[in-house]
């Protein structure tokens, strides 16, 4: 919403200057967002008249025109516009003028003619208004006075941001009535408001004369939507609009459409009200407002034809819709150059009954706008009035018949609250006097009768935001001041938070401690990218994704995190390690998870280390580092041969009871070039819901005085079974004495037999309650041996 | 006892001044006071003399034993100094080289603002709460009192799964789900990802916010303010920054307020950041609409309080100086690397 301020100042008596102006609005909850010059700046502009026009004798698109500056003598201009006729009144630029950009106009030879100045288009001017050619002034501009001073260019524009809940302050009078409460003079009424030329029983008795041909109706269904429908039969049209007002429509950020809708559209911009006029030529057997039957076609003004629903409200005619009420007008009975005579429409329509219709047929209308936040219940039929007495001062009218229903009880009542003295007090937690609070409420236009606990407060039909006590209280809060506030701590009963989670906390710290960088990728992902893990997956999609790169929720973090080692890959990154803690997404859960990667070398090249690139155990050691935060809980790692998108050879999945908890595995080859990915690149993800369910309690263990004792065992063992299985069984079988199993070496190669390979253990011993002898430890060592050999041919290595 | 052997007492410092090495110094110790040195022999022969001759000869031998065994112990901590001074010269490094594995990840600068806000609020007893980001119409909207069709919808772009099922626009409703478990008076902080259907220079599909709510018997827009201003000022470190209340509008807030920093790039002077004003805005915030309320069934008369969001994007990337919304995204290393 764009205000000027020198047409405020027409309603509204105003000491302040802009800046003060936009500070009040802004600390008053209609926000300022800009403030810019009506006009940039140019001088030596003045209005010109163009006594004849010649062609030029060397150029076909040129004309020499003989124009009249006011002060006596006749210039020679050429000039190209199309539109240059003899007998306009037009902007002359003189020799010495300074347009906008900087540019200077001199005398100057065009094709051999000489060119004492410049005729000017309104583009040339920066009052771009749409227009083309010459900017044409009206006849009476006075010959030869100073453009900027006949169009009164020295103004400023706000660009308001209108928060939803104010369609009161979608119009000049609207803000003026805020900055009135916020303590301006005097508010005054519009002109288009106060000519009240005829009352409106009068209109309604006076049409009598073509009943036949023109009826107005509404629908008795769409009654309670549509409870005030106002159309006037107008003949006649003005021709143009004065100078005056173009300039105050550009200002509002509105082009020039036609007479009659330029009308309407500052008159809905002046006060809130938006109008429409129908073409009263086209329109065929009188009009209804009545509910759109569903597949019904409007042929809008925009040039689209729109498929209507049965919950959107049409003016239709015998020959169907020829506006959607309160958003958008049809073509079929749109004003044109030819239009002789008009329907105007003013009406009160129901925001329930147009809300979300226009943004359903992405349409962004100003009706739509100030409909949808509620207009003003009582102003359409007085508004119909002052048009009608407007419109006569441009141009002979005349009111050839008058339509008028309202139906007053489906009308909104105005709204009755009590305002809590001690209330407002509490909520605010500040003191206002009761006539402060009584100040401000008037001043809002509010009627205010003073009741034991406060006030009882009757709401006015342009304040459709005001419906409970709340709202007064902002009322009062906001006209006031929030300025004014104190700035009070929050008192209440002293409790901890129950902010237990920080197992997820320790985890990231975990792994930004081993070098891992966190990412943050977006939820959704492609249906392509989801694939390449999950092909299965069935994350919701979006309806309305910002494109099909981004269509799917992610049902792992594998493809983002994937698609940023290649982003970074690709910016000479050799040696990435992310990780990401988010949200993946099936058709029954949103489960957080905790997943990373790596690729590229080991560590950081250095001086002290060889360098070598990470392998599957430098990930699984970061996993089991956090996964020792969990001590009481057993891990295990089983292998997977067909997990779609990694290493058949180099995948295990993460189980505890069986249930498993995490994965992490090499990137398929296919896939890894695919992405261009010339290293192996490991993955992990862990469930961070089923972590955080694991009992992590540490309990102490009482610490031994007796001394420890290592013994070591190396055992030749078959490929096919798996270290993990030798040392479960060895767990299994040890007892308490044993304190800890290590695996210290592994081996394969000559001179074992082929298909056999070794590993060497180390086992720590030693008891609570005494020394442990050799007995003990060879008892303990020859039990372990025994289990082991038991689940495959598993030798002693020699 | 001759006094030879006493005269030898110098020629036995002379000798363990001399002695290059340990076991040099050994064979000396050996050869004076070993089982058949000098002086241990000497000792034994004291019994040959009358009593008298042996008590002063024998004062006198004890004090050169003794000062025979300082002078070897002296020598030996003096060879012992220089043989570890002789290791350790050996054993300098370039204490200039880099030290190993000095490599150290990073948290994402949103995170650490979002672990900065938790925590802040954490320690005034505020309880970190979470909800889903698939969200239904009632939770992201209904419940917040934005009906279908309201203009408050506009301000928020959906992304739809279906008719009921939305991305969730905000933290908002996680205030709904809250309430929906707890009695007041409470104390709620919420963060996490939010999603709106808009990409462009200063906007991302998906994006964070803290949502935060108290509850209680007395709680006014005034103490609000105070929260805001304090949290403000600890965020941006600066115990003078400018904090302003600004009238504005939220369906599940009412009174509403936007709030305003000075602007922590120019100091108010007006720059770009700011758009000449000199302020920003940062959280929006307001008193606990009656409605949400009562859909919640909280008496409203007898509990009120407040509400507050803010967008985790921007206050992050004025903390850092971030200039660049979609770096976040990005996550090139280059970038994440500064956050250490």
């Amino acid at each position: 919403m764009r205000v000027s301020i020198q047409w405020l100042r027409e309603l509204l008596d105003v000491s302040w200057d802009t800046a003060d102006i936009a500070q009040r609005l802004t600390m008053g909850g209609i926000e300022v967002e800009a403030i810019e010059p009506a006009a940039v700046p140019f001088q030596g502009v003045v209005v010109g008249f163009v006594k004849s026009v010649m062609l030029h004798p060397e150029a076909d698109k040129l004309r020499i025109a003989q124009v009249d500056a006011g002060d006596g003598a006749l210039r020679s201009i050429v000039c190209g516009a199309a539109n240059l006729a003899e007998g306009q009144k037009v902007p002359l630029a003189l020799p010495g003028a300074v347009l906008p950009g900087d540019k200077k106009i001199n005398i100057s030879e065009l094709r051999g003619v000489r060119s004492e100045g410049m005729l000017c288009a309104a583009a040339e001017l920066g009052l771009d208004d749409g227009s083309s050619g010459l900017l044409m002034l009206d006849a009476d501009a006075p010959l030869g006075q100073d453009l900027r001073a006949y169009l009164q260019l020295e103004d400023e524009i706000l660009s308001l941001g209108i928060t939803p809940n104010r369609g009161d302050a979608l119009s000049m009078l609207g803000v003026a009535r805020d900055l009135y409460a916020l303590g301006a003079e005097q508010l005054q009424t519009p002109a288009v408001l106060s000519a009240s030329a005829v009352e409106w029983s009068q209109l309604d008795a006076a049409q009598t004369a073509r009943e036949g041909d023109y009826s107005v109706g509404v629908d008795a269904a769409a009654r309670t939507v549509c409870p005030s429908y106002t159309a006037l039969w107008i003949d006649g049209v003005p021709e143009r609009l004065p100078d005056h007002l173009r300039e105050r429509l550009r200002r509002m950020g509105q082009r020039c459409i036609h007479p009659v809708v330029d009308l309407l559209n500052l008159w809905m911009f002046e006060t809130g009200q938006p109008l429409h006029a129908f073409d009263a030529d086209k329109v065929h057997g009188g009009l209804c407002v009545r509910w759109a039957q569903a597949g019904e076609v409007l042929d809008a003004l925009d040039g689209r034809d729109l498929t209507l629903e049965p919950d959107m409200l049409v003016i239709a005619d015998a020959q169907g819709p020829v506006a959607l009420a309160g958003i958008i007008g049809g073509r079929r009975t749109s004003v044109t150059d030819a239009t002789r005579s008009i329907i105007l429409e003013a009406a009160f329509f129901q925001p329930k009954a147009i809300q979300g219709r226009a943004r359903r047929l992405s349409l962004q209308t100003d009706a739509a706008m100030r409909y949808e936040r509620g207009v003003d219940y009582q102003l359409a039929p007085r508004l119909a009035q002052g048009v009608l007495a407007q419109m006569a001062t441009l141009a002979p009218v005349q009111l050839r018949s008058a339509r008028a229903f309202t139906l007053q009880g489906s009308l909104p009542l105005p709204a009755e609250i009590i305002l809590r003295q001690q209330r407002l007090q509490r909520v605010m937690g500040m003191p206002y006097t009761a006539s402060e609070v009584e100040r401000v409420l008037t001043r809002l236009g509010l009627q205010i009768r003073a009741v034991p606990e406060g006030w009882q407060v009757k709401v006015p039909s342009h304040r459709f935001d005001l419906r409970i006590e709340a709202d007064l209280i902002e009322e009062v809060g906001r006209i006031y001041g929030y300025e004014q506030l104190p700035a009070h701590r929050p008192r209440g009963i002293l409790q901890a938070a129950a902010n237990s989670s920080t197992v997820a906390r320790r985890m990231r710290d975990i792994l930004q401690a081993r070098d891992y960088h966190e990412v943050i990728t977006y939820s959704f992902i492609s249906q392509e990218a989801q694939k390449d893990f999950v092909p299965e997956a069935d994350a919701p999609a979006l309806l309305n994704p910002l494109s099909a790169d981004l269509g799917v929720m992610r049902a792992s973090l594998w493809p983002g995190l994937l698609q940023t080692l290649q982003f970074n890959a690709k910016r000479q990154q050799e040696r990435i390690r992310i990780f990401e803690m988010g949200r993946i997404f099936s058709a029954e859960r949103q489960r957080m998870v905790l997943a990373g990667c790596i690729v590229g070398s080991a560590d950081r090249e250095n001086w002290a280390q060889t360098a070598r690139d990470v392998d599957f155990f430098d990930l699984k050691g970061d996993v089991a580092a956090m996964l020792a935060l969990w001590p009481q809980t057993t891990f295990e790692f089983r292998a997977l041969t067909t997990e779609v998108g990694l290493h058949p050879g180099q995948t295990a999945e993460i189980l505890v009871a069986g249930r498993r908890v995490g994965m992490l595995g090499a990137l398929h080859p296919i896939l890894a070039d695919r992405h261009d990915l010339d290293k192996t690149a490991l993955f992990f993800y862990l469930d961070m819901e089923m972590l955080e369910d694991l009992d992590n309690v540490r309990h102490f263990a009482p610490l031994s005085p007796y001394p420890a004792l290592r013994r070591d065992m190396a055992l030749v063992i078959p490929n096919a079974i798996a270290a993990g299985s030798v040392l479960a069984a060895m767990r299994q079988e040890a007892s308490a004495i044993v304190q800890e199993i290590r695996i210290f070496d592994r081996y394969q190669g000559e001179p074992l037999l082929a298909g056999t390979y070794s590993l060497a253990f180390a086992f720590l011993l030693q008891d609570r309650e005494r020394t442990l002898t050799e007995v003990d430890v060879q008892q303990e060592l020859e039990r372990m041996l025994t289990a082991v050999k038991q689940i495959g041919s598993i030798e002693l290595r020699a | 006892m001759s006094l030879s052997s006493m005269a030898s007492v110098a020629e036995a410092a002379r000798d363990i001044a001399a002695a290059a090495d340990l076991p040099a110094l050994e064979q000396i110790r050996l050869h004076w006071l070993g089982k058949k040195g000098i002086l241990t022999q000497a000792m034994q022969q004291l019994g040959q003399l009358s009593p008298e001759a042996r008590r002063e000869a024998g004062q006198l031998l004890n004090v050169r034993k003794t000062e025979v065994q300082s002078l070897l112990q002296a020598r030996r901590t003096a060879l012992e100094n220089a043989r570890i001074q002789e290791r350790m010269a050996g054993e300098r490094v370039d204490v200039t080289l880099p030290g190993r594995r000095v490599a150290l990840g990073s948290s994402h600068p949103i995170r650490q603002t979002l672990e900065w806000i938790e925590q802040y609020f954490s320690g005034l007893g505020f309880e970190i709460s979470d909800g889903p980001e698939i969200e239904d119409d009632y939770h992201n909207f209904e419940a917040l009192n934005i009906p279908e069709d309201h203009p408050a919808r506009a301000m928020h772009d959906t992304f739809y799964f279906d008719q009921n099922r939305v991305l969730r626009t905000h933290t908002s409703p996680v205030q709904i789900r809250f309430l929906e478990a707890h009695q007041p008076p409470l104390r709620m902080i919420a963060t996490g990802r939010v999603y709106r259907r808009d990409s462009d220079i200063t906007h991302t599909p998906m994006f964070h916010q803290v949502e935060g709510l108290l509850l209680d018997e007395e709680a006014s827009f005034a103490d609000l303010r105070g929260l805001l201003e304090d949290f403000l000022q600890s965020f941006f470190a600066r115990p003078d920054l400018p904090v302003r209340f600004r009238p504005s509008y939220f369906p599940f807030t009412e009174p509403s307020a936007e709030v305003d920093v000075g602007c922590v790039i120019c100091g108010g002077s007006g720059c770009r950041v700011c758009k000449q004003s000199g302020w920003l805005e940062v959280l929006g915030c307001g008193m606990v609409h009656p409605a949400v309320l009562a859909g919640a069934g909280v008496d409203g008369e007898v509990f009120g309080g407040f509400a507050f969001g803010m967008g985790i994007e921007r206050l992050t990337m004025l903390r850092y100086g971030v200039n660049d919304l979609r770096l976040f995204f990005e996550n090139d290393l280059r970038f994440l690397k500064q956050f250490s």
